[in-house]
């Protein structure tokens, strides 16, 4: 028989759950016909077992307080949370329902109802009193009773001053593909140029089909009529409609009138509608949340793939046969063919996104963070220059740009790659006004409406309309640099994923800043334009303005270079509307020629030979 | 209610359970059949799997249940539990020669001796759970990593800034405060 100090040990990894084999195998032998050691073996299962409903509850309870105060909803009443008996979990998955089990709502109701009887049944009763209190105000703050249809009309005229909406500076979230039959809600189109939204912003279509990509990762596209909030990088509210969700690897929180739905990296559809919400997951799995349950940490379903679920507007949920009709889309973005018939790459889809094979609408980088989803160009109520810390930022998140920064003032040495070439600029104010952007041309761009909204984004009154003329004009879109900034592209990257040499990159280059005074009149100001290749000045156009036009830029590349440093100043030390923009940047790409390694060759020719694809370091 | 008519929504006495009934008896004792199953399982992950199955394995055999007892659900929760056992079973045979695991026989009297006490067990998590919440917050917030998140017992000490050792002691500490917690209300409640 064992000593009682090592059962003793051997119940304490066992409550830690870092029993080693040979402890089960010890375990085992020590349980075996010891009713004494069984009844202490089964305490101590208890007691594990105990802690974890219990860390699990008040863990769920936690996240849901977090979830509540994303979305604006009031927090959950303690005192009512105090007598839950900590079961919060169910788990209902395709492969283990029973063919003829279809829970009704008033299933669970019934059931929940039960539940909470035995709950209070072992309750105070001034503890009982507060509960039901909590009860009832739950249920009316989180729209449990109301209709679904209700709940969305309420949810829309809330004002965006009425959510509490935290960050509301930054951006959280980009419209990245619409169809062209695309109607917005209301004649209303985004109101960002960029397409990029905040905190409270709203994106509704009536006809066609968005996508959207959050700052967090995950990806929504949205099939009309549908309407969708934007709470913070990794949550939204669906408010009509349907979507189709994806978030690798992230913890994606899309709130409905009577759900929340948790994505912890999976794929999955969302539809609104008068019978309620329906979840379907196309991969993975999911975790659905009825809000009317969401005060005291009500119970997390899981949803796994090929399985459909609805929470009605009583909040009940019922597993459904079959996929809602919902016209779900699963992708919408087009692969860009960056080499096209042309062979080449456009510099905007480079800029547009880390999927380096996919064309979005825009796309832009913060020259101060390297990130897209920074804070845009003016804050709530004031212009915003960037001041850079002049340092070299790296954007690990997009393997094809190197990285950013905005110039030293002073005119000091600067490095423009992660190699650490050194270049000399010329004396510059140091800041610059908003992010390198780059955005393809698109029928949203004929709407005049769209063409006058973004003022508030301190363009230049003139600017703006100048942009949209040309993006009209443009085959593939424009790039954005406003002096001071400076962008460093990644040609080895580019051509380990093309399997081609980058030979040539062309481009038009205009400076279109322009602003107008009290009077009306146009006033333009100079800029300066240079192109460095692996730290040597390739090309450079100096003190142009709007007037001076377009020129065209070629710089040849050979397969050896490693980076293209795109680098815009302001030329006179005001960088006041000095949009330097470059109309169809391209990458001419060339097939490699093919490669007779030697005997003794060396790994980089081998691997070539071999078509294998060489992570080259940074 | 006309005199010998069982409440709203229960078992009537020698009919069987009917689904509603099922399903409300399953969620309002999910978290003792856990606490069973869990009791039996190594390694504790695959609760959920093994839980499932035995709602299924109930759900077919639901029409099986007879029971005299008002209300059904102590008898409800020991044909349930002994459902779960061979479910369990039936999961270490299949995974046998994968891990090493409890006996046969193991699980068997462990189980049998479960089922015999399925009420002092309740009353055991019911009081375990107002002893956890009496606790101290940074008690609290170990119990939360450690048995919510899942955090490695050095890494917990590794975040907080103590040795490994330290931990388990505290860790050790807390667990032996509940265990004479839980203690003192089974014993003031007449189940000690």
């Amino acid at each position: 028989m064992a000593e009682r100090s090592t059962i003793k040990a051997l119940l304490m990894r066992f409550v830690d759950d870092e029993l080693s084999e040979a402890d089960v195998v010890a375990l085992n032998e020590a349980l075996a016909g010891d009713e004494a050691v069984q009844q202490e073996y089964v305490d101590a299962a208890y007691l594990r077992e105990g802690m974890r409903r219990w860390a699990h509850s008040r863990g769920a309870a936690d996240e849901w307080q977090v979830i509540r105060s994303a979305v604006g909803i009031g927090p959950p009443d303690e005192a009512s949370s105090a007598g839950s008996d900590g079961s919060e979990w169910s788990v209902v998955a395709a492969n283990s329902m029973p063919s003829d089990a279809r829970y009704s709502p008033v299933d669970l109701r019934a059931a929940r109802q039960r539940k909470n009887r035995v709950a209070i049944a072992t309750t105070a009763a001034a503890v009982l009193i507060l509960a039901i209190g909590g009860w009832y105000y739950r249920l009316s703050a989180t729209g449990g009773f109301v209709a679904a249809g209700d709940a969305y009309a309420g949810d829309l005229t809330k004002s965006e001053e009425d959510l509490a909406l935290s960050d509301s500076d930054s951006v959280v979230a980009r419209l990245t593909a619409a169809t062209p039959d695309v109607r917005w809600s209301g004649g209303k189109v985004p109101s960002d140029f960029l397409m990029r939204f905040r905190p409270g912003d709203i994106l509704g279509i009536e006809s066609g089909i968005a996508q959207v990509e959050f700052s967090g990762g995950a990806n929504l596209v949205l099939c009309s009529p549908a309407s969708v909030q934007f709470t913070g990088g990794t949550s939204a509210r669906l408010m009509r409609g349907c979507v189709t969700g994806r978030a690798d690897g992230a913890n994606f929180v899309l709130v409905t009138p009577t759900a929340t739905v948790v994505d912890i990296g999976t794929e999955f559809g969302v539809g609104v509608g008068p019978s309620g919400t329906d979840v379907t997951v196309f991969e993975g799995e999911i975790h659905v949340h009825s809000l009317k349950d969401s005060g005291d940490g009500g119970p997390m379903r899981r949803v796994r793939e090929g399985m459909s679920m609805r929470i009605d507007s009583n909040g009940s949920p019922t597993v459904l046969r079959g996929q809602p009709d919902y016209p779900y889309r699963r992708d919408l973005l087009q692969p860009a063919d960056p080499r096209g018939a042309e062979g080449t790459v456009s510099l905007l889809d480079l800029v547009g996104g880390n999927d380096y094979f996919r064309a979005r609408i825009a796309g832009s980088i913060d020259p101060r963070t390297g990130y897209w989803g920074s804070p845009p160009w003016v804050g709530p109520d004031r212009q915003r220059a960037l001041r850079g810390d002049t340092q070299f930022t790296a954007t690990p998140w997009n393997p094809m740009v190197d990285g950013v920064f905005i110039p030293r003032a002073n005119a000091r040495e600067m490095q423009i790659d992660s190699d650490g070439h050194m270049v000399h600029l010329p004396p510059n104010n140091g800041t610059s006004w908003g992010p390198i952007w780059a955005r393809r041309s698109s029928e949203i761009d004929r709407d005049n409406e769209f063409r006058t909204a973004n003022r508030r984004d301190l363009w230049g009154s003139g600017t703006l309309e100048a942009v949209h003329r040309r993006l009209l004009d443009a085959k593939d879109g424009v790039l954005g640099l406003h002096a001071n900034v400076g962008i460093t592209f990644d040609l080895g990257s580019i051509s380990d994923a093309q399997r081609a040499d980058v030979v040539e990159f062309c481009a038009l280059l205009h400076n279109l800043g322009a602003v107008s005074d009290e009077e009306g009149v146009l006033e333009q100001s100079v800029a300066d334009l240079r192109v460095f290749v692996d730290g040597k000045l390739k090309y450079s156009r100096l003190d142009f303005n709007a007037d001076d036009g377009e020129a065209s830029i070629v710089v040849q590349l050979s397969p050896s270079n490693r980076f293209l440093t795109l680098v815009a100043t302001d030329s006179d030390g005001d960088p006041k509307v000095d949009h330097v923009v470059l109309v169809d940047p391209v990458l001419r790409l060339q097939d490699k020629p093919p490669l007779a390694c030697q005997p003794g060759t060396d790994g980089l020719c081998l691997a070539r030979l071999l078509d294998l694809s060489l992570v080259r370091s940074r | 209610m006309p005199k010998g008519e069982p409440p709203e929504g229960r078992h009537r006495p020698e009919e069987h359970l009917d689904p509603e009934t099922f399903v409300s008896l399953v969620v309002t004792h999910e978290t003792r059949v856990r606490a069973f199953i869990a009791s039996l399982m190594l390694p504790a992950s695959d609760v959920d799997d093994v839980f499932q199955t035995a709602c299924m394995a109930a759900f077919r055999k639901m029409h099986d249940f007879r029971c005299t007892d008002q209300p059904p659900d102590e008898a409800f929760v020991r044909w349930f539990c002994t459902i779960a056992k061979f479910e369990v079973l039936l999961y270490y045979r299949k995974r046998r020669s994968a891990k090493v695991t409890f006996s046969t026989e193991v699980v068997e009297e462990i189980a049998e001796l479960q089922i015999n006490s399925l009420d002092r067990l309740n009353y055991r998590l019911e009081a375990l759970r107002a002893c956890i919440d009496a606790l101290g917050d940074k008690e609290k917030m170990l119990i939360r990593m450690r048995y919510g998140n899942g955090i490695p017992v050095a890494d917990i000490a590794e975040r907080i800034g103590l040795s490994a050792n330290g931990m388990y002691k505290a860790l050790e500490r807390v667990r032996a405060r509940l265990l004479s917690c839980v203690k003192a209300k089974l014993r003031a409640e007449g189940l000690g």
